[in-house]
């Protein structure tokens, strides 16, 4: 999309603050090339994603159109960039900017950081670098080809002449902006590949970093917000009095309604029908009290005497959502999401069938830092403070709601603790903007630990039939899967569009002639999201457990049995098909290898293994559990991975560490179960989570590669669900069709 | 009440029953020692009160008035403790959140427990959530600690 912006001098001061007399160039990507816009130039025509700022300081700034939740992008991205500019590290600060429409949306998910922007940053690093390299061979009369550069310094080898970037950073901001510069030969990457320590964690090892949850603006209050307990619920009438007497609060008021429908990836606000199909609420009914401290404020919420007004959910029941999604298994299903060649004719000529259903729960995402957002809304502009996966969607959403346009809202990202998706819902910054627009003072919305839990973006829950038929080689020829499931999609793309979750694109549906895919949905006033890894969350347990049934069906083993699959199909597979096939077959190899595979283990312990592919990226596990007394131990979790090109080593073993408990922890605790209409977790001790006595020793394989980089956050979350049921399967013979792990 | 955090006297005017976590974040301003679940569960929130780790969010603050409570601001100036040195070394934190709590809790572990084993920061840590999953780079920081505290004591030369 172009469309012209104007960037003036001030407007450039504005968005990049602190950027000094030095090179200051903002980086946009348009029609697939990277373009770039110094201070001195104007009539912009894009939008500028990434600035850098090269200092006379020797600081080189790198602004990160992304917010850092823990996954390490802001480091990342900026040792892209670092690696073309050829900076030194230890100079390099990376910057999350305010967000701002012409920067970009901003957007944090799909696993999607580096991804997407590391093109631009390497082109943004190497334009910059043609800069400095300029204003040297101006200075010292030289053709620009024969000067180099050092981390830091640019060099004239034939004179011996150098030039640090800090004093060249002047002269170079008066230089022309190059069109298309050559990049590194990969080969030659002195950064990228590398294990560079994180510039956040310094900050989050003595407290000094600064999250939502510690913002504080001069006269604000805290608010705290007793919600409708029950779905559907509204707000009958409350009675102050016992709140108010409370010291230290201020004020009980209505959380002001709004039926808003957004979206997250769109961040267009739109305004649902009640009674529409998907209607929910967006946010839920409730009234807050404001104090002077977050104590008072929850205290004052303790006293606070509401009653509520049961809606259509007040019988709500994880046992009814399971028994709905039954019945629409067993009827015709609402809508086709793929289908190829004859199912009907596959399955009629079969030799084998294999058949199995799996069923999954809702999950929260317990973020470490409970949701809280500051909001500060005057005559003139609104500030919101918060950490934000989405900030289109923050501010999209809180112009909309308030009436004002989007260019007076103004939103100040911070540290997120912990995002997997929850992050990227505008609704805690809505609830503050309404409050202090209501109040007129800065509101900080603070959520407790049972609000968190209790008012998420759930992972939908999900009951899918799996069948497959098999000729009399053992070769699957036909696949069905029919997914019943509370529809996430329609949050993002609204009521009525085709909600499939299951995809053609997964294994071994991709190596099928004849499959058919469905979808039935429940609707119900349930709010859903995106949790790390998404539908692949669902998907992969489903699939990696059925395959695994397959397998076991066929009295094949199951690593062996997923090679033969990939193979069988590599044949009349085309280029871009055949190298997914070998990536993913290849991970397979790896991780077995690595484990051990097929090797003898003590008696107790078994084997299990998953593969999946996911965010362009390919992971294979292998696990190794006991079980004693109905519980499961998890020793050993062997993962492979290959994400393309890896920019820093530590922090992707890191996420994919972190992903595997990410996933553990879902697999051996997690549920959200509903019951009158309302969830029966609130916190930590009953929505358990792993803890540091549950670790396994998990070993990491990256595979190394020259493929564009893919994604991490997320890729290795699924994976060990699968992995651990397959396993008690070797161990036990009981086959698990559903999670939380029950023995 | 005079509340004593990092060496420094305070006079507060709280209700006796206020968690010591709100007026430690609130009062004081000191916002490292984190809020994540109100009730004992997770840890994010545990200081030091005379060398032993305390969950302040379940602590009221009447309860440690005459004792010296320490956050990690107090852990060390710059970042020196060598357990912040090792977390930085290691590279522990992801999101950041429960590294404070974390932290706190192995400083009072290896003051008892100069030497100590997985299964000794098992047990002082299983009060612990860390939701990024950094458990493994926790121990191995732990240990990389304990390994440089006893250098400096001259115990590697036995």
């Amino acid at each position: 999309m172009t469309r012209p912006v104007r960037i003036t001098r001030r407007d450039f001061l504005t968005l990049v603050p602190g950027a000094g007399a030095g090179l200051v160039i903002g980086y946009y990507m348009l029609d697939g090339h990277v373009l770039a816009q110094s201070v001195a130039a104007r009539g912009l025509q894009g939008v500028p994603e990434a600035f850098i700022s090269v200092e006379t300081d020797a600081t080189v700034r790198v602004w990160i159109p992304r917010s850092e939740v823990g996954q390490g992008t802001h480091s990342g991205l900026a040792m892209v960039a670092a690696e073309e500019l050829d900076a030194e590290w230890s100079n390099v600060v990376p910057v999350q900017p305010e967000f701002d429409r012409r920067l970009g949306r901003q957007n944090t998910g799909g696993s999607s950081g580096i991804m997407t922007c590391y093109e631009l940053l390497r082109r943004a690093g190497a334009t910059t670098r043609a800069m400095l390299v300029a204003a040297a061979a101006e200075q010292w009369g030289v053709d620009t080809a024969s000067c180099g550069t050092e981390p830091g310094v640019v060099v004239h080898a034939a004179s011996g002449r150098r030039a640090t970037y800090a004093s060249l950073a002047v002269s170079a901001s008066r230089q022309p902006v190059p069109a298309r510069v050559p990049l590194k030969d990969p080969s030659t990457f002195r950064l990228i590949g590398t294990p560079q320590p994180r510039k956040d964690i310094p900050p989050k090892s003595d407290g000094s970093a600064v999250f939502g949850m510690d913002v504080r603006v001069p006269g604000m209050l805290y608010a705290s917000i007793l919600r409708c307990p029950e779905f559907g619920g509204s707000l009958d009438r409350f009675d102050a009095r016992r709140a108010t007497a409370i010291p230290g609060v201020q004020a009980v008021v209505e959380l002001p309604r709004t039926e808003l429908l957004y979206t997250v990836g769109l961040a267009e606000p739109r305004e649902m029908k009640a009674g529409a199909p998907g209607h929910h609420h967006f946010l839920r009914p409730g009234v807050a009290v404001l104090a002077e401290t977050t104590w008072a404020a929850m205290q004052g919420r303790r006293a606070l005497d509401v009653s509520w007004t049961p809606g259509p959910h007040a019988s709500l029941s994880s046992d009814g959502l399971s028994q709905q999604f039954r019945s629409l298994l067993n009827a015709p299903a609402q809508s086709i999401v793929h289908a190829a060649g004859d199912v009907d004719a596959a399955f009629a000529s079969a030799a084998t069938k294999v058949e199995a259903e799996y069923e999954l729960p809702l999950l929260a995402h317990a973020t470490m830092e409970p949701q809280n957002a500051t909001a500060n809304v005057t005559d003139s502009r609104v500030d919101i403070w918060a950490p934000s996966q989405s900030p289109p969607a923050l501010v999209g959403c809180v112009s909309y709601v308030l009436g004002v346009p989007e260019q007076t809202v103004h939103a100040h990202l911070t540290f997120s603790g912990g995002g997997f998706g929850r992050r990227g819902q505008p609704d805690v910054a809505v609830e503050a903007a309404l409050l202090s627009k209501a109040v007129g003072v800065p509101i900080k919305v603070v959520w407790t630990r049972e609000d968190d839990i209790q008012h998420d973006y759930y992972r939908p829950s999900s009951r899918q039939r799996v069948a497959a038929a098999l000729d009399a080689s053992g070769r699957i020829v036909g696949f069905r899967q029919h997914e019943a499931h509370l529809p996430m999609n329609q949050f993002f793309q609204g009521p009525g569009v085709p909600t499939g979750e299951i995809s053609p694109r997964d294994f071994p549906a991709f190596t099928v002639p004849n499959i058919r895919l469905e979808s039935s949905t429940v609707d119900v006033d349930v709010r859903l999201g995106p949790w790390r890894s998404v539908a692949d969350s669902t998907n992969c347990f489903v699939l990696e457990s059925f395959v695994d049934e397959i397998a076991a069906a066929t009295g094949n083993d199951p690593v062996a049995y997923r090679l033969s699959v990939l193979d069988a199909a590599r044949s009349s597979a085309n280029g871009g098909q055949r190298t997914h096939i070998d990536r993913l077959a290849a991970v397979i190899r790896l991780a077995a290898d690595k484990a051990g595979w097929g090797t003898t283990l003590p008696k107790g312990r078994a084997r299990g293994f998953a593969a999946f592919s996911l965010y362009g990226s390919y992971a294979a596990e292998a696990v190794e559990v006991s079980v004693s007394s109905r519980r499961v131990r998890v020793h050993r979790v062997v993962c492979a991975v290959d994400a393309g090109t890896i920019v820093n080593p530590d922090s992707v073993t890191a996420q994919i560490q972190g992903g595997i408990v990410y996933g553990l922890s879902a697999a051996l605790y997690g549920e959200i179960t509903l019951e009158r209409g309302r969830p029966e977790q609130g916190n930590f001790h009953n929505y358990r989570m792993l803890r540091i006595g549950d670790m396994p020793e998990i070993d990491v394989h990256l595979m190394p590669s020259t493929e564009r980089p893919t994604g991490i956050g997320e890729t290795a979350v699924p994976h060990v669900m699968p992995a651990v049921t397959n396993a008690i399967f070797a161990l036990t013979g009981r086959r698990l069709r559903t999670l939380p792990i029950r023995l | 009440m005079t509340l004593t955090v990092n060496d420094t006297a305070h006079e507060v005017t709280v209700a006796p029953d206020t968690p010591l976590l709100w007026v430690i974040r609130d009062t004081l301003r000191l916002t490292g020692t984190k809020f994540g679940c109100g009730i004992g569960q997770c840890g994010a929130c545990t200081v030091l009160v005379d060398g032993a780790p305390v969950r302040s969010c379940s602590t009221p603050v009447s309860r440690v008035a005459r004792k010296k409570i320490v956050t990690i601001e107090g852990l060390s100036t710059s970042r020196s403790h060598p357990l912040q040195r090792a977390w930085i070394a290691e590279q522990v934190p992801q999101c950041g959140y429960c590294q404070s709590g974390m932290l706190m809790s192995s400083a009072a572990l290896l003051a008892r427990t100069p030497s100590p084993s997985d299964a000794d920061i098992d047990r002082a840590l299983t009060g612990h959530i860390c939701r990024c999953g950094t458990y493994l780079r926790i121990r191995a920081a732990i240990h990389r600690a304990a390994g440089d505290t006893l250098r400096v004591m001259g115990r590697d030369a036995q």
